[in-house]
């Protein structure tokens, strides 16, 4: 039994390391919201836009420094597409991103604010092969179907927010 | 009546790898297994903490990554490349060394259950829990199965005798024992005579005691040899092989206890032809079980694969609209039933069927005994078409691993430094070489064991196998030609 008291400060030491991964603080009452449209809006494998709208509870625009998309597959190892704007088209922020395979991704937008505040938004949606034979998942995705702003009051998005450049 | 000279099997071309210096040494010493044991165990227990409290995103959690990533990659090509390292390393086996200790008076296995039905059934529940939970996309998920792994095999282990778990129900363990039969590595005796004269058999009855004990044998050659027993000697083979009568790795962990248990150093891990096996008709024992978990495996990759191209989808929305069903789990019992069990079942009867009436030998050979003869020659091309899949992953995230980690420890993942995709027409490339290498190499045995088998009628003994062969292989090209889609829930969610 003695032989085995060694795993004991190992095993803490693993729990050490995994405390420290970065956390997210919850920022329900940071009162900011991040909207999503894609163009196309049915999301089809090759070159598409991201369009980021990021306003606060009133619908006034909120103003970020830089605007970073990440798309994961939801399959673990896919390789993650990466892209970032620095300045917005009034008040959307234009992504060119791309949809490097068919089937379903989280994406990532992270909105760094002037404050040094950092808040993110996933959302959820399907690709299609290019025979649009995938849809966006409503429930956390707006589809463009206009230039205008779609109505937002139905999306349920995860939102978190951390402190930038940590 | 076989004679005890006969029983006795010792390989071509003795070479032990554990004459190696430095690695021999450590592999045959005492904690030698735990050397890759206790690596695996910290992993495991990384991939456990962060599968219940990282992110829930698979592709940036330790507990998606590196078990469907990299695990399953690395391994095809160990087994292919050295030999069964992985069950040697198997950290689920560090809690079944102390329930086996609790059990050395406990109960054996029970014999309805001594076969390969079990480990089958465990393959395709794990493959189809796969697909219906989405395995690969929940952390959460994996870390469970991952504590179900730990939790089973100390269960077994506890209640029976023998490694249970190892032997008759781990999947992981069942592929690995499959596969391991290209290897080129296999357990084997120095010398068989050692074995004629051993007193205490202790590469299987092993050398721990509760108290010490001290015997004197007589050994071959003359002379006498001083064995010890005792609380540090070493427990025997858990899957109950007896080391000078392996001609086969399928049922072999690489643990190496019969290695260190062995009082005349008369068993080593020695170097063979790859495969060596496959080509040997004795070397398995000709049961429905073991031929059906040889062919059953190569459908399952096959089924595996399909469960990640569009079709598979499409084939599911019909299915669900023709039978009016709206049960995952039921729609995907069927495909995978169908396409896993039903079907390469048949197909199976039918060749072993045909080939028999072909060549006119209904009456010399029975089903069982044909099938047997051309189960060996389905390992490769089932090892091809996994390496193709497995591998396909592993070259696609290879590097994914180095940020998921850095973002578990705190650091900020450097993804766009090490989140790029290795060259598709490369990964292509060893596609195409796992598939058709296999089909090859599994040609060959067919034909070999066809002249076994039929002599002048060989061509047409061979015909249905090799046409079931080239079958899966056209197949495994076409589903890896099809561009890769993950889904979930398409249809339910």
């Amino acid at each position: 039994m003695r032989r085995n008291l060694w795993t004991l400060p190992l095993l803490f030491a693993l729990l050490l390391i995994a405390g420290c991964r970065q956390q997210a603080q919850q920022a329900d009452d940071l009162n900011i919201n991040i909207d999503l449209r894609v163009e196309p809006e049915v999301p089809t494998v090759g070159p598409a836009n991201l369009i980021v709208d990021i306003t606060d509870d009133a619908g006034n625009p909120v103003i970020a420094t830089i605007v970073k998309a990440r798309g994961d597959m939801n399959h673990a190892g896919m390789e993650p597409v990466l892209a970032e704007v620095e300045s917005g088209d009034d008040i959307f922020y234009t992504i060119p991103f791309e949809w490097t395979m068919a089937g379903d991704w989280i994406v990532e937008i992270t909105a760094e604010l002037p404050d040094g505040n950092t808040v993110s938004e996933t959302f959820d949606l399907s690709v299609a092969t290019g025979d649009g034979d995938a849809a966006m998942d409503m429930d956390d995705m707006d589809m463009a179907e206009s230039t205008e702003m779609p109505d937002m009051t139905d999306a349920t998005p995860t939102m978190e927010m951390s402190e930038s450049d940590s | 009546m076989t004679s005890r000279d006969q029983s006795l099997y010792r390989p071509r071309g003795l070479v032990d790898v554990l004459q190696v210096p430095f690695i021999g040494r450590i592999l045959k010493s005492r904690w030698g297994r735990l050397t890759l044991q206790v690596p695996l165990l910290v992993i495991a227990v990384l991939l456990i903490i962060d599968g219940f409290t990282g992110p829930q995103l698979a592709a940036r959690n330790l507990a998606t990554v590196a078990p469907w990533v990299h695990y399953r990659g690395l391994v095809v090509l160990v087994l292919l490349l050295a030999g069964n390292l992985f069950c040697m390393g198997c950290p689920f086996t560090l809690p079944r060394t102390l329930a086996k200790r609790l059990s050395l008076r406990g109960r054996r296995f029970p014999k309805a259950l001594r076969n390969k039905w079990v480990a089958i059934a465990g393959l395709f529940i794990l493959f189809l829990l796969y697909e219906w939970l989405d395995l690969w996309a929940s952390p959460l998920l994996t870390a469970w199965v991952i504590v179900g792994y730990f939790a089973a095999s100390f269960v077994l282990e506890a209640v029976f005798t023998e490694s249970a778990f190892c032997k008759y129900v781990c999947p992981l363990g069942t592929f690995n024992f499959v596969y391991s039969t290209t290897s080129p590595t296999q357990i084997s005796v120095k010398n068989p005579a050692v074995c004629q004269s051993c007193v205490g058999k202790e590469c299987i009855n092993g050398s721990y005691a509760t108290q010490p004990v001290i015997r004197v044998d007589e050994i071959a050659g003359g002379g006498t040899k001083e064995v010890r027993h005792g609380p540090e000697g070493t427990l025997g083979c858990g899957t109950l092989l007896f080391a000078p009568q392996i001609r086969s790795n399928l049922e072999c962990t690489m643990c190496l206890d019969c290695v260190r248990a062995c009082p005349h150093d008369n068993v080593g891990l020695m170097l063979r032809q790859p495969g060596r096996e496959l080509r040997q008709p004795g070397a398995w024992p000709q049961r429905w079980d073991v031929s059906f978990l040889i062919i059953l495996l190569a459908a399952m990759g096959l089924t595996n694969a399909f469960g990640m191209v569009p079709p598979v989808y499409e084939l599911q929305q019909s299915i669900a609209a023709g039978l009016n069903l709206n049960s995952e789990l039921i729609i995907l019992l069927i495909v995978f039933g169908v396409a896993s069990l039903l079907i390469p079942v048949a197909v199976t009867l039918l060749a072993g069927a045909l080939s028999r009436l072909l060549t006119n030998t209904s009456g010399k050979y029975s089903l069982r005994e044909v099938v047997a003869a051309f189960a060996p020659s389905f390992v490769p091309i089932g090892l091809g078409i996994w390496i193709a899949h497995y591998t396909f992953h592993l070259l696609i995230g290879l590097w994914t691993i180095i940020p998921v980690f850095q973002e578990f420890i705190g650091m900020t993942g450097e993804w766009a430094r090490f989140g790029g995709v290795s060259d598709a027409e490369i990964i292509g490339v060893i596609q195409l070489v796992g598939v058709v290498g296999g089909l090859l190499w599994s040609l060959m045995l067919a034909q070999r064991a066809a002249f076994r088998l039929f002599r002048r009628e060989a061509a047409f003994g061979l015909l249905p196998w090799a046409l079931f062969l080239l079958a899966l292989a056209a197949l495994a090209v076409w589903i890896f030609g099809l561009p890769m889609e993950m889904r979930g829930s398409l249809l339910f969610s």
